[in-house]
């Protein structure tokens, strides 16, 4: 999506081209800005990576690639805690954007109270994921017991935080609550870019509702689609203020993701260089991601 | 047709059962604020028999709400307003200047899009503290201009194409320079995209977490996720009125924002992801 921007900016000089001072004044102070805190402290991390460095002792040593060889020979917790997250980001992914569309469909209709729907589900978004994390544990461990006390309904009194096997549902529920307001909206605004008179035509040579969602809406909204998938991975593979404040990584480790790993490995254990190389995976394990993503999207603009 | 409006109702109605669901925990946690914590332990789900409001004058108080709530402000204004300004002016040049140093400028800013900030949050963390910005309001503004800039660069770059070059050239006839022009002529058209990208910023700014959970340390300098969250771990941990209380207080900035605003911000989030 972003690549294929480069060739349309044009090769017309700025009025402002003869002045020597318009372009340090105009696209200097971010440049600075951005380079000494985002891609300095990037590539120093890439070197402490591969370090020993604490944030206690004074000096540290250059260790090659010994922290990545611990990370995947002993650290059982972190290979857990990462695949944990995947597993999250994976359910939380299919059940989002799947109810996404589903719920973009059904409010594209004439419906007239459908802004207030698209509102509501909408609204956790607004709510800090840390807060949000809270209000579920107030959900989890007192509403959720009462309601299924008041109507007899078993499965609410689940060990909803307690127990190890479910506490990653729980996860997901929040993520699902969260998150898909914002891909919902994404999906709305794709379903509203489509031209009406090809539904239209659609409709008049008999097709269903159910064709014309497969066979036209679907198909044009696929960059959207990859736009809404790839933000909602990215996000879940991140994931770390809800689970902070939601159980903390318990019970035990049940639910402690990568994200959460990395930040006790680095601020509470003060391994900042090992802690950092955790990091560095969890990266490439993003880029990676990031970089498919951007070429299926980058193709299928393309072919339109 | 007689199907297709039952239809519309059907999926209208259902739909606005799936809208009550999403607002349950917003809904349990308004109640039980204005419960004593006796009520909220013994009678959670029920509406409260009448309205206390001493969790509110508690948590205004306790939690220090009122200073944690102009932290928040301070840091998301000022650094929203440094986004707009520092983004508006370089997507500018760099959408007028083309050419292969703008490419690759533009190639260089891309990687915050590409490069997640788990990468750098440790480092940061250390040149925040060798530039001696770590526990100040200004470097944490900072480093949010520094991450939320290259993608409002991409929206101002994207939409500054849409302006036709002949607006400056007339202004410059008329004698005008390069800021004169950027301000009074181009940056007034940019509004609606101005008004996007302050929308997503501040979604994203005044929920941060994490980024001051790791610079920020002094009580008086926190923001409300961070002050509320502090509190809740540690004094309010088995008092779930307090608890809730300062879950909802921590909201309702936002929470009334966008009561007003609903239309304006879902509409900000829907004309980012078309362009983005």
């Amino acid at each position: 999506m972003t690549v294929s921007r480069k060739n349309r900016i044009g090769t017309k000089e700025s009025v402002f081209g003869h002045i020597w001072w318009v372009a340090p004044l105009f696209v200097g102070p971010i440049l600075i800005v951005y380079t000494v805190l985002f891609m300095f402290p990037f590539l120093q991390g890439v070197y402490y990576s591969c370090t020993d460095w604490t944030a206690i002792a004074p000096t540290y040593k250059f260790l090659g690639l010994q922290n990545f060889k611990e990370m995947f020979t002993l650290d059982d917790y972190f290979i857990n805690s990462l695949n944990r997250t995947f597993f999250i980001a994976l359910i939380n992914v299919i059940f989002t954007n799947i109810l996404a569309m589903l719920f973009a469909v059904a409010l594209t209709t004439s419906f007239r109270y459908n802004n207030a729907w698209r509102a509501a589900i909408f609204l956790p978004n607004v709510i800090s994921m840390v807060v949000s994390g809270f209000i579920w544990k107030f959900m989890f461990s007192e509403i959720l017991p009462k309601l299924g006390e008041l109507s007899g309904i078993a499965f609410l009194t689940k060990g909803w935080l307690s127990d190890p096997n479910i506490v990653i549902y729980s996860i997901v529920i929040i993520s699902v609550w969260w998150g898909l307001g914002y891909i919902m909206t994404i999906y709305i605004a794709g379903l509203q870019g489509i031209d009406s008179a090809i539904i239209e035509a659609a409709d008049i040579d008999g097709c269903t509702a159910w064709q014309s969602f497969f066979k036209i809406k679907l198909p044009s909204m696929l960059p959207i689609v990859a736009v809404g998938i790839f933000l909602n991975i990215s996000g879940s593979l991140k994931i770390f203020d809800t689970i902070y404040s939601l159980t903390a990584g318990g019970p035990g480790k049940a639910s402690e993701v990568a994200m959460l790993n990395i930040y006790r490995e680095a601020f509470v254990y003060n391994r900042m260089g090992y802690g950092n190389a955790k990091a560095v995976v969890l990266t490439i394990i993003i880029v990676i991601i990031t970089l498919v993503q951007m070429k299926i999207t980058s193709g299928k603009v393309d072919e339109k | 047709m007689k199907n297709r409006k039952t239809g519309v109702l059907i999926t209208g109605i259902l739909m606005g059962v799936v809208a009550l669901l999403w607002m349950i925990p917003i809904y349990f946690m308004t109640i039980n604020t204005f419960k004593p914590l006796k009520e909220v332990i013994f009678s959670t789900a029920a509406f409260p028999r009448s309205f206390y409001f001493g969790n509110i004058v508690e948590v205004w108080k306790n939690a220090n709400y009122f200073g944690l709530l102009v932290n928040s402000v301070i840091i998301t204004a000022c650094s929203i307003g440094a986004i707009v300004l520092l983004a508006s002016m370089s997507g500018y040049h760099l959408s007028r200047t083309g050419g292969r140093i703008s490419a690759i400028i533009l190639s260089y800013l891309i990687l915050t899009l590409i490069i997640p900030f788990q990468a750098i949050m440790i480092p940061l963390v250390k040149t925040m503290r060798d530039l001696a910005m770590t526990n100040t309001r200004w470097g944490l503004v900072l480093v949010y201009i520094a991450f939320g800039s290259p993608m409002a660069i991409f929206l101002y770059q994207g939409y500054i194409k849409s302006i036709p070059r002949s607006m400056e050239e007339s202004a410059v006839l008329d004698g005008a320079g390069p800021l004169q022009t950027y301000f009074s002529i181009i940056f007034p058209l940019l509004t609606p995209m101005t008004s996007t990208v302050i929308i997503l910023q501040s979604l994203f700014i005044w929920n941060d977490f994490l980024l001051p959970l790791i610079t920020l340390q002094s009580e008086g300098k926190k923001t409300i996720p961070l002050g509320i969250a502090g509190k809740f771990f540690g004094q309010y941990a088995f008092k779930w009125n307090l608890g809730i209380t300062s879950m909802l207080l921590a909201s309702l900035p936002m929470l009334l924002l966008y009561a007003f605003m609903q239309r304006f911000i879902i509409g900000g989030v829907m004309k980012g992801a078309v362009k983005g």
